[in-house]
């Protein structure tokens, strides 16, 4: 296990890596989460006649790739936004990249854009599930929302941050959103934009700056 | 005033213009028309329309209100008078306009003469706000004469069935050529009348330009590049001409001099000490417009004025661009009617039918340039034997400068050039797509159609298979995007691949203007009018700001409208909207160093210059005040640090560009901490230690080798890249806004272009848009032109150093400027007037020195 450049934390009683992939994993169960993938979001566009150029869904995939690999995850749950639209299931890629990896379990939690898209066919190699998806103490959802039933790990909102620099220089980081009862990751894909974070007094907040993972909660409240 | 230096052979008189008799027999019923309505043709209007029988076309430059419009309009008038025409049978004439607030007027000036002549065509409107039902019935048939927009006009295009509509068009006139060219409405425009020149090989194109300084190459653009021949550095047109109209009345710019003048200046007022001066002219006249650089400034003058003259309410409105189209065309008609005492504004009224009884114009701040003080003050002295005035008022002392300098170039008629902007990918995508939507193409024929656009005479084969391909199948050939399709072949000809992307398509034409706005409501539903997405985006819940000339109360923002409540007064600063300010013109800077040249010689009697002499004094005193062929360059320590100013005079765009060029240089050659700042007169470096600028001059920090690589090394390239992105993506059709009855399909397909311009950098970095973003940051923003103009001429100036004892006149308000970005303005103004305090101090020990020795 490689776990270089992660940052270790705790929620809810969990020993989480924080990954600068865009992933987090929890080392105690081997689950990796990752939230709104929206593969196909680029084909979504060119199907809908807007000239965008193809790579971001292999990027997207390279690098899921590499932190299942490095994390060495047994499965990995996708908490909402697993496919982007229709168009989406016009996307090869996928099928591709699962291939490669024949003995990973991956599970689906739908989210608003899966229900719009249509599940994907079985050679996707998913398993789906609706939210919530209740596991021991951990509730996997897509939609940030508190449950009674556990600790809530979702998605939904693409969270980043805003660090200013000097003059007009500012940059919008994406983020972990850590909450007393719910977390939400940021968005898997790199084509998302981001949505600035409110974050409450007790939240924790971590940005991803390239490699790293640091902690912004300072910068945040 | 002089008449401008006539480059062109055509006639400017028609003292020499001989006149067959058949010919000039052709021209009697415009004469009686016009003897009827009390009135003589003026000799540049019967020259117009001989061109125009004889098939001619041509550009018609005149003064506003001197019959421009008529001299454009007879000629088609006269030709249906002579072929007999009896109407019917689709366009005879198109008329564009860039203002759609110009059209209504523009329909009943055309309206006028046509029942006393007896000619029975149809003149209708067609813009963004012409009924459907109206819109409905001209896409079943044309009427003979069409007033439009550039925009609805590309939009026409897309409907294949009006092709026979347009069968027997005779003549395209487009009024106020100028707005236009430089622009990429222009460049929209320069396509579609390309496209009318394939229909019709002998259409007559006929412009109307205010004074510019390239008329010619405006005629070039606007009848085309296959019209125009190239001989040198002129331009010669077989069959057009410049007709120059009736030389402007005369022209009186002035200024109204402050009681007291601050030796040691600064930007931060809006000269709202003045409003009192100010209000006391307006009392004089009975109408007056007064311009200001910026919407909030119009807002502030708008309360300063109102509080000057409480009885003026209901008498004085403020209109700019924000403010609902409704209560803009309400102040102009009362405008018209005289019913107002003073309307504050800002580039909003420069265009626009004249308003006769409006008797002074004041010009609130620098005017930034000739054309634009000649344009402002056009705007008055429309009653018989008047003259137009334009009275400035400075914002802080050395704008007095600026406005000698400014009379002084009026003077000489050195008014700024309008230079056509070169190859926008962006428009042409779209042009090509309304081609295919409209029809449909070949690509052989497209081309060399696209090519007669003057836009787009040196288009490369390479960038135009690049065009096509992008709407075909995306990317470069090797590089195709799958899925992808906007443009497909059907039975040989190049068509829309479907209908939805049709109607997107005719959505999104016309919003080639910039930013997305959104819109200003009260609670109750009623509309003020639109401000920038930007400014409400950094708007607190609470926060107070004029708009419309009202005290309003942020309430929130919800589905593209801020709604907002009545608020209480005011304290603090009005938010800026519409940030970007605009930069000194070329002419106007050479006019500026012209006036410190003579300065230099203690020679000019401008009253302005004379009020301003215990400025020039001390500048004198403690530094010098440089010729027209100096580079002033003024050191000076203080406590913040070492302080290096240099005065090219030239604008803040090439300012900045300067300033970070110099600063990466320097660097070079001494890695240090530099912090600059500039202003429209100079450029600040502020360093720990003193800047190496003797070995950086050695080195030949101003050289123009590597100026491109070292101005992108410079600056953030990527980040002004990625602003201008904004606008050729949404031109080019990537993203769209306004999409009434918006599905969840459409949702699906919508992505900020920030977002877009990442997913082309990382897998298509030299896709031609993101290029074209990159020119635009270097020739608009940077002006790279005129940055290379400066270096040269800075390269073969005298630089005149000099070691300053304190902060100079010259230097203190780009200081003062610099303090602006960092400290909040309340705690600023009493830091400011403290400083001032000691400079004031410093300044009359050392004069009084002066006086002892």
């Amino acid at each position: 296990m490689d776990l270089t450049d992660a940052l270790m934390t705790e929620v809810a009683g969990h020993r989480m890596a924080l990954m600068p992939e865009r992933a987090v994993f929890n080392v105690g169960s081997g689950d990796l989460y990752v939230a709104d993938l929206h593969i196909g979001k680029s084909a979504t566009f060119r199907s809908g006649a807007i000239p965008i150029p193809d790579g971001d869904t292999a990027g997207d995939l390279q690098r899921l790739g590499q932190v299942i690999q490095r994390t060495e995850a047994r499965r990995v749950v996708v908490l909402g936004d697993f496919l982007h639209a229709p168009a989406s299931h016009l996307d090869q890629t996928w099928k591709q990249w699962r291939a490669t990896w024949p003995d990973l379990e991956i599970v689906v939690v739908r989210g608003n854009h899966d229900l719009t898209a249509g599940d994907p066919g079985a050679d996707w190699g998913v398993e789906l599930a609706d939210a919530p998806v209740v596991s021991g103490s951990l509730v996997f959802q897509h939609h940030p929302e508190a449950s009674d039933s556990g600790y809530v790990l979702s998605g939904h909102l693409h969270p980043a941050i805003r660090l200013r620099g000097g003059g007009r220089d500012s940059i919008l980081l994406p983020c972990f959103h850590v909450g007393e009862a719910v977390m939400i990751l940021p968005a898997f894909t790199r084509f998302a934009g981001g949505y600035p974070v409110v974050a409450g007094k007790t939240d924790r907040v971590f940005a991803i700056a390239d490699d790293a993972v640091l902690d912004v909660t300072a910068l945040a409240r | 005033m002089k008449s401008p230096p006539n480059s062109n052979k055509s006639a400017s008189g028609t003292a020499h213009f001989v006149r067959r008799n058949e010919e000039d027999s052709w021209l009697d019923p415009a004469r009686s028309w016009f003897q009827e309505q009390g009135w003589a043709p003026f000799p540049f209007q019967e020259e117009v329309w001989l061109r125009y029988l004889r098939g001619q076309s041509g550009l018609i430059h005149a003064a506003t209100g001197y019959g421009k419009t008529y001299a454009a309009w007879f000629g088609p008038l006269l030709d249906a008078l002579r072929s007999g025409d009896t109407g019917g049978g689709g366009l005879r004439v198109l008329w564009i306009t860039p203002l759609r607030a110009l059209v209504n007027d523009t329909v009943q000036a055309l309206n006028k003469p046509l029942e006393d002549l007896g000619i029975p065509w149809r003149v209708e409107r067609r813009t963004g706000d012409t009924s459907s039902e109206v819109k409905s019935r001209q896409r079943d048939a044309l009427p003979e004469v069409l007033v439009t927009t550039p925009e609805s006009l590309s939009l026409l295009l897309t409907y294949a069935n009006l092709r026979t509509e347009f069968d027997g068009l005779q003549a395209v006139i487009v009024d106020e050529w100028h707005e236009l060219l430089g622009s990429k409405r222009g460049s929209q425009t320069e396509l579609v009348l390309a496209r009318m020149r394939t229909w019709h090989p002998d259409v007559r194109l006929w412009g109307v330009s205010a004074t510019i300084s390239n008329l010619d190459e405006a005629l070039g653009v606007l009848v085309g590049s296959e019209r125009s021949e190239s001989r040198g550095s002129q331009w010669v047109f077989p069959n057009a001409a410049v007709v120059r109209g009736r030389e402007s009345k005369e022209v009186v710019v002035d200024t109204l001099l402050p009681d007291a003048v601050e030796r040691f200046p600064w930007t931060g007022h809006v000269g709202l000490n003045m409003a009192g001066a100010v209000a006391a002219e307006i009392d004089q006249a009975a109408t007056s417009l007064v311009f200001t650089n910026t919407r909030s400034n119009a807002e502030l003058w708008y309360h300063a004025l109102l509080s000057a003259r409480p009885e003026w309410a209901g008498r004085i409105a403020v209109h700019h661009g924000s403010i609902d189209r409704k209560t803009r065309r309400w102040i102009e008609k009362s405008l018209g009617q005289g019913a107002m005492r003073c309307v504050v504004c800002t580039s909003s009224l420069d265009l626009g039918v004249d308003f006769a009884p409006v008797e002074r114009v004041f010009q609130i701040g620098s005017p930034k340039g000739i054309a634009r003080i000649l344009q402002r003050a056009g705007r008055s002295g429309h009653q018989p034997g008047a003259v137009s005035r334009i009275t400035c008022v400075p914002t802080h002392a050395l704008e007095m400068v600026e406005f000698a300098a400014a009379r002084q170039a009026a003077e000489e008629m050195r008014v700024e050039p309008r230079e056509p902007i070169g190859k926008p990918y962006d428009v042409l995508v779209q042009h090509l797509v309304t081609v295919a939507i409209g029809g449909g193409f070949r690509p052989d024929d497209l081309l060399r159609e696209v090519r007669d656009a003057w836009s787009f005479s040196d288009l490369t084969d390479e960038e135009w298979e690049w065009a096509l391909q992008f709407c075909r199948t995306g990317g470069a050939s090797l590089k195709a995007y799958e899925h992808y399709r906007r443009i497909v072949e059907f039975e040989g000809l190049q068509v829309c691949a479907s209908n939805e992307l049709a109607r997107r398509h005719r959505m999104s034409i016309g919003t080639i203007s910039s930013d997305a706005s959104i819109g200003v409501y009260f609670r109750n539903g009623h509309k003020l009018g639109t401000v920038e997405e930007s400014f409400v985006a950094r708007m607190k819940q609470g926060e107070v700001f004029f708009f419309g000339g009202r005290v309003l109360e942020f309430v929130r923002i919800r589905e593209f409208k801020a709604y907002v409540r009545p608020g209480k007064a005011l304290k603090g600063a009005v938010p800026r909207w519409q940030g970007g300010r605009m930069p000194l013109s070329g002419e106007m800077s050479a006019a500026m160093r012209r006036m410190y040249g003579a300065a230099h010689r203690g020679d000019p009697d401008d009253v302005e210059m004379q009020a301003l002499r215990p400025i020039l004094e001390l500048q004198a005193a403690w530094s010098v005040i440089p010729t027209a062929d100096e580079l002033l360059l003024e050191r000076v320590r203080t406590r913040e640090g070492h302080h290096l100013f240099l005065y090219p005079f030239e604008g803040r765009t090439v300012h900045e560009g300067l300033a970070a060029l110099l600063a990466f240089r320097m660097a070079r050659i001494t890695p240090m901490t530099v912090s600059m700042s500039y202003n429209d007169y100079g450029i600040e470096f502020l360093s720990p230690e003193p800047a190496p600028i003797e070995r950086a001059l050695q080195e030949g920090v101003f050289s123009e080798e590597n100026l491109i690589e070292d101005i992108e090394a410079s600056i953030n390239a990527a980040e002004m890249a990625r602003r201008q992105f904004r606008g050729i993506s949404r031109v080019a059709g990537l993203v769209f806004t306004g999409y009434p009855g918006r599905s969840k399909g459409a949702s699906q397909v919508q992505a900020s272009s920030s977002l877009l311009f990442d997913v082309f950098m990382r897998h298509d970095p030299e896709n031609l848009l993101i290029r074209q973003a990159r020119r635009q940051v270097r020739e608009d923003q940077l002006e790279q032109k005129r940055l290379e103009a400066t270096l040269a001429r800075i390269r073969t100036a005298r630089l005149v150093v000099v070691d300053t004892p304190r902060v100079s006149p010259l230097a203190f308000p780009i200081l003062v400027d610099r303090l602006g970005q960092k400290v909040s303005t309340e705690r600023l103004s009493v830091r400011i007037q403290r400083m001032q305090d000691q400079l004031e101090r410093a300044a009359n020990e050392s004069l009084a020195g002066d006086v002892q020795e």
